[in-house]
């Protein structure tokens, strides 16, 4: 987070976290392409030549002011796969929540609970309370043959009580409902952070 | 708070503005820019009017990083941490300041490589003073109660 009084600006960051090919990079993706251009950048992609994240997507979305106050979005996604755990936990460094994409596939689940984990130890080492740490979980994937039901997911994930969207990023089912309750998480947890 | 918060009051801003703009006219600069480790542009000082200094920055916080890890995964002490890019036409030095603060220096490629070096170092020395110094003399507006409610409105006319 970084609040410059002196622009009226409050800038936040967003972090897509999830495991490999979950469909983080797909959420930026259908974003920026169903964002007006005036509130949105670019979208970088540091990608292989497989088209799998190395470093990180990055998008800005720009607010219109409220109360004065202009609210800037940095939404980032991590690379999924396993042999970029470096990459993931610096992307996490400053943020100030996270969505977490669930691959909904039944044969995904050890990787997501994995994933699941490693982020929550982060997320610790970085000096957070997940107790209060925005974390918005997306299961995605549901328009795929043999996905678990959402209340298995649930329980092997054990993510009660946070704010849980059904999603079919590849076409967009979910992505906003998603986006909106992380983007209203993290301003409710603003106004806890400076009183 | 965690470490990473930053707030900046306006005249900080001011001051901060006024060391990158004297950077820049010292010599033939493109780009000065501070930024966070968290991909945050903080401010910025250049004479192009259409750099995307964003992207710029999220770039840039990323490069620091990942270099700044190769250097720890080597065994390195995160001593001296400086990131230089020799362009025909172009140099780029990307320094660190302080623990999470990094400074961005574009220049025209006859501009001797010591004293870009030099300049951000008293640069960042003067951005440590800034960042350091009292609390933004101007009171942060304290967010409404309908702050988060306007906020959501504003999101729902949107998508
Ligand atoms: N059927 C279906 N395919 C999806 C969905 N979301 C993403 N995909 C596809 O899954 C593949 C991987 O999506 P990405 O968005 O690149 O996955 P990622 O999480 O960014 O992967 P990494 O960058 O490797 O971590 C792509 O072929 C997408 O089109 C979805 O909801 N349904
Ligand atoms: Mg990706």
């Amino acid at each position: 987070m970084f609040i410059n009084w002196g622009l009226g600006e409050l800038n936040l960051k967003i972090v897509y976290y999830g495991p490999a090919l979950s469909g983080k990079t797909t959420n930026l993706q259908y974003i920026h392409a169903r964002t007006p251009p005036h509130m949105r950048g670019r979208l970088i992609s540091l990608k292989t030549q497989q088209e799998r994240t190395l470093l990180f997507d990055f998008l800005q979305l720009e607010m219109g002011k409220v109360h004065n106050l202009k609210p800037k979005f940095k939404l980032y996604t991590v690379p999924g796969q396993v042999y970029y755990a470096a990459s993931r936990k610096l992307i996490l460094q400053g943020t100030d929540g996270v969505v977490f994409v669930v691959d909904s596939q039944a044969g995904r689940l050890a990787d997501n609970q994995e994933s699941w984990y490693t982020m929550e130890q982060h997320l610790v080492e970085l000096g957070h309370d997940l107790s209060t740490f925005p974390i918005i979980v997306q299961y995605n994937k549901r328009d795929m043959p043999h996905v678990l039901s959402v209340s298995e997911l649930k329980r092997q994930l054990a993510v009660d009580g946070r704010p849980q969207f059904e999603a079919a990023a590849a076409r967009g089912a979910g992505v906003f409902d998603t986006l909106k309750a992380a983007m209203n998480a993290v301003i409710g947890q603003v106004k806890t952070a400076i009183r | 708070m965690t470490r990473s918060q930053l707030v900046l009051g306006p005249s900080q801003l001011n001051d901060l503005r006024t060391a990158l703009a004297q950077l820049g006219q010292q010599a033939d600069v493109y780009l000065a820019m501070i930024a966070d480790f968290s991909g945050q542009d903080i401010v910025s000082w250049q004479n192009r009017h259409d750099l995307d200094t964003s992207s710029i920055a999220a770039l840039a916080a990323g490069d620091m990083m990942a270099t700044l890890e190769v250097g720890r995964m080597l065994g390195g002490k995160r001593a001296c941490n400086l990131i230089v890019q020799e362009h025909d036409e172009l140099t780029i030095l990307i320094a660190r300041v302080g623990e999470g603060l990094l400074l961005l220096l574009g220049t025209a490629k006859d501009v001797p490589l010591g004293w870009s070096r030099l300049a951000l170092k008293r640069t960042g020395d003067r951005i440590l003073a800034v960042i350091g110094s009292a609390a933004p003399s101007a009171p942060p507006p304290a967010l409404s109660d309908d702050f988060a409610s306007s906020f959501a409105a504003q999101l729902d006319s949107i998508w």
